[in-house]
């Protein structure tokens, strides 16, 4: 028997969210304000995934781009009242930007690129690993719009001693206590032309829950470095020694390929940095049917840190032999890229579907995963299971 | 308006009033944690900073040990203000109810 406090809620939870409570293969989709129903990973701080069937657009949809924070409080910012501060020790001067500044005195650059979460697929870890347990959508393909974070720091003065650039967004803990979620970026990636302070994801402003209204985008790098809601940018000349730069978002030292973050790297553990190769088919889920002698077609994407894709491999013999995909053209270095491939469905019964990409770089995913204890970096083999009756 | 919001009881109108500036966290009030010694704690402490699906969406991953480790990070990292005796009546709830081996 319900009890008048779960009454409550679930009539409360009914109202709020009108017809958009929903089920996908057994996941709960739930709707934030703003966006369409998704997977729901945890309510408070908001984590949602996007669910397969939205991440087979090219660019995703604004209302169906995956949300995550770790913390809690996130105010609703007023774009006319909001401003940026950008100065620290190793700038000439500080300034303070209204966001009708930043788009009136900088150039306005557009990149196509993924965001993907350090963890995203977390949840597929053997063996399991604590954290938010996503599977493969925490991630995203966009075109964003800003500034060069450069431009901005320039304009600060950026002197010889700078060693990380330091962001903070509004964003912030319930508990004083609790670490503030900061970041920062080796100077080099700070000063990179693809970094971007962005204001507009897909031509729209970008959407409260992914950051309005400007957040940073680091192409080829993990999520963790996006950050929301910018508010404050800091040039230093020391390592940033904040929670969520020397404890969290580490990986074993010398375990996975990728720029190394060297003022924050000791030898035990260093940061997430680059994206790994990796792919993913949206075309089918996992147990999909499919009619005996009709004309099938496997689609999806993949990606790496911005290097480009090269060749798409597809197996069907569990990875004894491999045959090439056919590559979509590309949407930009630091973007997915397409790829399809036949599906022979003249033999009846079940057939397995091993997809791996290669990257520009040489990189192929593995089929075996490197553990780490976050559950960082999953980018194994994909394997779908298909049904032709 | 539809049918569904005329028929709203004047109390619940009241508490979507109150609850409308964090309607995106609307539904995290129907979590239930299961019902055993320990739970009201570990309601109390865990939900000042976050929902409680945190407890049954890292359970498969669990043991005594981790959840230990778990709490401790959250208040030697995170500040989570639980006493002594609290983390006890925690770990011993959530070893036992959220765990996939005690």
């Amino acid at each position: 028997m319900l009890t008048r406090r779960e009454l409550l809620a679930g009539s409360l939870t009914a109202l709020l969210l009108p017809a958009e409570r929903a089920q996908s293969g057994g996941e709960e989709l739930l709707a934030l304000q703003g966006k369409r129903p998704l997977i729901k990973r945890t309510f408070r701080p908001p984590n949602y995934e996007t669910p397969l069937v939205d991440l087979r657009r090219p660019f995703t949809a604004n209302d169906a781009f995956f949300v995550r924070y770790h913390l809690a409080d996130i105010p609703v910012l007023d774009p006319r009242q909001w401003r940026l501060r950008v100065g620290g020790t190793s700038a000439a001067r500080a300034l303070e930007l209204s966001l009708a500044d930043l788009k009136a005195h900088y150039e306005h650059v557009s990149v196509a690129a993924l965001n993907q979460c350090a963890g995203n697929r977390r949840g597929l870890f053997t063996p399991r690993v604590p954290g938010v347990q996503w599977t493969h959508g925490a991630m995203g393909n966009a075109l964003w719009t800003g500034v060069r974070l450069r431009d901005v720091l320039r304009a600060a003065g950026i002197d010889g001693s700078a060693l990380e650039v330091v962001f903070d967004g509004a964003d912030t803990a319930l508990l004083p206590a609790t670490p503030d979620f900061i970041k920062s970026l080796p100077i080099d990636r700070a000063l990179d032309e693809n970094t971007l302070i962005a204001f507009e994801m897909n031509g729209r402003p970008l959407p409260h829950w992914n950051g309005a209204p400007a957040r940073l985008v680091v192409p080829g790098w993990t999520g963790t470095y996006w950050v929301k809601h910018l508010t404050d940018i800091r040039i230093e000349p020391k390592a940033f020694d904040g929670f969520w730069m020397k404890t969290a978002y580490r990986i074993p030292t010398g375990a996975f390929p990728g720029v190394r973050f060297m003022s924050q790297e000791t030898a035990e553990t260093t940061p997430v940095t680059e994206i790994q190769v990796n792919s993913l088919i949206t075309s089918h889920e996992q147990g999909a049917h499919l009619a005996l002698n009709r004309p099938a077609e496997l689609s999806g994407w993949a990606w790496d840190s911005g290097t480009g894709i090269s060749a798409v491999e597809i197996s069907t013999d569990a990875g004894q032999s491999w045959s090439p995909a056919t590559l979509e053209r590309e949407l930009g270095r630091f973007a997915w890229r397409g790829f399809r491939w036949r599906i022979d469905t003249r033999t009846r019964g079940p057939v397995t579907v091993l997809a791996r990409s290669v990257s520009r770089s040489g990189a192929r995913q593995p089929d075996r995963l490197t553990p780490n204890p976050s559950g960082y970096h999953h980018n194994l083999v994909q394997s779908v299971a298909l049904e032709i009756a | 308006m539809n049918r569904m919001d005329r028929a709203l009881p004047a109390v619940l109108i009241l508490v979507l009033a109150s609850s409308a500036p964090i309607a995106a966290l609307a539904g995290e009030e129907a979590i239930t944690l299961t019902d055993a010694p320990g739970r009201e704690v570990t309601v109390a402490s865990c939900s000042i900073c976050h929902s409680l699906d945190y407890l049954p969406m890292n359970a498969p991953v669990m043991n005594r040990a981790t959840w230990e480790k778990s709490i401790h990070k959250m208040v030697d990292r995170f500040g989570a203000p639980i006493n002594a005796e609290n983390l006890q009546v925690i770990l011993d709830y959530l070893a036992q109810h959220y765990s996939a081996t005690p």
